[in-house]
C-alpha cells in the first residue's frame, strides 16, 4: 500500500472578538514517504495549526485530510508531562496509547535521554534540559512514518543537538519529516521540498534559494 | 464498520492508559496510596454512620438507620465524585489532545471510570464490614441493588460529560462548582428517604432522578421497610436525555478546545 498524506483544499477558521481569522487558507499539499518537507513560516503564520491538522490533533474546518501514513505528535513536545510522573511513567504511557510494549523502549530512551537516576523520579524535579532530552527521546521511541517538527530541535547542548539530529536525519533517513521553522538552518541542510507559509497561504519553491528569497522579502 | 471495531479499540486503549496515569497521580506512589481508592468514600459513609449512631436514632424505631445511611451515601458518590472529577477533566489534559487519537470523551470515560470502581470498590469493602458486624442486613433484592447502582452510575457518566463540556464552555462556573455539588448533595436524595416528605413537597422531588436511583438502591437494600418511590421508566429516559445532551456539549466544547 502507498504511504503519503494529503491535504486537500484545507482551511482553519477561527472565531475572534468580532469576526473570523483564517489560519489557513485552502492548502493543497501530498507528502509521500520519504519526503522532507520544510516549511518556513513567521510567527502566526499558521504553522503550529497546519503541524497540527497534518497530525491529527485538530480537524480542518473545511477540506480533506487524508491520512495514509502514520503521522507523530510534534517531535520533543513537552506539553504531555504532568509533574508527579516519572520519566518512566510518561514513557508506559506514551506505549500505552499508542499500543507498543514499553519494556522493549526502556533501554534505548534510558539511554537516548540520558537522565540516569532522574528517569524514575517525577519531572517536576527535572531541569528544563532534561526535560527536553526526555521530551526527544520519547518521540523517538515510537515508530513512524513521519515525523513533525515544531521549531523545537534547538533544545539541550550542542552535543544533545548533534544527537537529535543523528537519530532523526541519519537513522530515520528514509522516512518523511514536516519541519516548520522561522530559521532556516535545518530547512536547508536536511529538507527536499521548501514551502513559504504566509497569513495561512502555502506556496512550493523550486528550491530553497528561491523559498528563502521570498520568505526573506516578507 | 471494521474502522469504528478498530476505534473502539483504540479508545480502550487510551482510556487504560488514562486511567493507570491517573491512578499514579492521584493516589501517589506508595502502595497505601492505591489503597486509599477504597478507603476514602468507604470512610465518608462509616463517618456519617457512626454520627447517627452517636445520637442513638437507631434506639427510637426499627427504622435500618446504619444500612439506610451506609448505602445511600455511598450509590450518592457514584455521582457526586465523577462530577467533581470530571469538571477537572479536560483542563488538566489538555496537552494530551496532541496524541491523534486522544480525545477529551477518554479524559471524561477515564476518570468516570475509575470513580465508578473506587466507589464500588469502596461500598463493597464497607458492606463486607457492616454485615460481618451484623450492623447491616443482606440486601434484600440484588437485582433493584444493582439496577439502581448502575442506573445511578450511568447518571454519573451524564453528568460527567455535562460538566466536562461545561467546563470549557462557562469559566465562570469553576467558582459555583463546588457549591453546587454542595447544594444539590443534600437535595439529592442521598440522604433521606421519599417517604419522609410532605406529599407536596415529595412531588416535587420526584423530578430528581437522583432521588429515583436513590430509592431503588435503597429498596434493593433494605426491602420494603418503608414505601419506596421511583420510577424506573423516568430515571432510564433523564439518562438518555441527559447523556445525549452531554455528546452533543463536548461535540460543541471540542471545537472551542481547539482555539487554544
Amino acid at each position: 500500500m502507498e504511504k503519503y498524506l494529503r491535504l486537500e483544499k484545507v482551511s482553519k477558521v477561527f472565531p475572534i472578538r468580532g469576526g473570523l481569522k483564517y489560519a489557513l487558507r485552502n492548502i493543497n499539499l501530498k507528502i509521500n514517504y520519504g519526503d522532507r518537507i520544510g516549511i518556513l513560516g513567521r510567527n502566526g503564520s499558521g504553522k503550529s495549526t497546519l503541524i497540527r491538522i497534518i497530525g491529527g490533533a485538530t480537524k480542518p474546518t473545511t477540506g480533506r485530510v487524508e491520512r495514509r501514513m502514520r503521522v507523530s505528535w510534534p517531535i520533543a513536545f513537552q506539553g504531555g508531562f504532568q509533574g508527579s510522573l516519572t520519566g518512566l511513567d510518561n514513557l508506559k504511557f506514551i506505549c500505552r496509547i499508542y499500543g507498543v510494549d514499553w519494556k522493549e523502549k526502556l533501554e534505548m530512551v534510558k539511554d537516548f535521554a540520558e537522565l540516569g537516576r532522574y528517569f524514575y523520579e517525577p519531572v517536576k524535579t527535572y531541569s528544563s534540559g532534561m526535560r527536553a532530552r526526555l521530551a526527544f527521546a520519547l518521540s523517538i521511541a515510537i515508530d513512524f512514518d513521519c515525523y513533525l517538527i515544531d521549531e523545537v530541535l534547538a533544545v539541550g547542548d550542542q552535543r544533545f543537538q548533534n544527537r537529535s539530529k543523528e537519530e532523526l536525519f541519519v537513522k530515520r533517513g528514509d522516512r518523511s519529516f514536516v519541519l516548520v521553522s522561522h530559521q532556516p538552518r535545518y530547512i536547508k541542510e536536511f529538507c527536499n521540498r521548501f514551502f513559504v507559509l504566509t497569513d495561512g497561504i502555502l506556496t512550493e519553491f523550486e528550491s530553497f534559494q528561491s523559498a528563502w528569497e521570498y520568505y526573506s522579502k516578507q | 464498520m471494521q474502522s469504528s471495531i478498530k476505534g473502539f479499540f483504540i479508545m480502550a486503549r487510551v482510556v487504560k492508559a488514562l486511567i493507570l496515569r491517573e491512578l499514579i497521580t492521584r493516589y501517589g506512589r506508595d502502595n497505601l496510596g492505591f489503597l486509599w481508592t477504597f478507603f476514602e468514600p468507604a470512610f465518608f459513609a462509616f463517618l456519617v454512620t457512626l454520627v447517627w449512631t452517636y445520637f442513638r436514632l437507631h434506639e427510637r424505631s426499627d427504622f435500618p438507620i446504619t444500612a439506610f445511611i451506609f448505602i445511600g451515601y455511598s450509590q450518592g458518590l457514584l455521582w457526586r465524585n465523577t462530577i467533581g472529577q470530571a469538571f477537572r477533566a479536560v483542563g488538566a489534559n489538555m496537552g494530551l489532545l496532541y496524541h491523534s487519537m486522544v480525545k477529551p470523551i477518554d479524559f471524561v470515560l477515564s476518570r468516570f471510570l475509575l470513580e465508578f470502581l473506587s466507589v464500588t470498590g469502596g461500598a463493597l469493602m464497607l458492606g463486607v464490614v457492616f454485615v460481618g458486624l451484623e450492623m447491616v442486613p443482606l440486601p434484600y433484592d440484588w437485582s433493584y441493588l444493582l439496577m439502581g447502582w448502575f442506573l445511578m452510575a450511568w447518571f454519573g457518566l451524564a453528568m460527567a460529560l455535562v460538566f466536562a463540556s461545561l467546563s470549557v464552555l462557562v469559566e465562570v462556573l469553576e467558582h459555583f462548582i463546588n457549591a453546587f455539588l454542595y447544594i444539590f448533595w443534600i437535595l439529592s436524595g442521598a440522604l433521606y428517604p421519599a417517604a419522609m416528605l410532605p406529599p407536596s413537597v415529595r412531588e416535587y422531588a420526584l423530578y430528581l432522578p437522583t432521588l429515583h436511583n436513590a430509592e431503588i438502591v435503597r429498596y434493593g437494600f433494605l426491602g420494603p421497610v418503608i414505601e419506596h418511590y421511583y420510577s424506573i421508566s423516568y430515571t432510564v429516559l433523564f439518562n438518555l436525555i441527559a447523556t445525549s445532551v452531554g455528546l452533543f456539549l463536548l461535540r460543541i466544547a471540542e471545537r472551542k478546545i481547539e482555539v487554544e
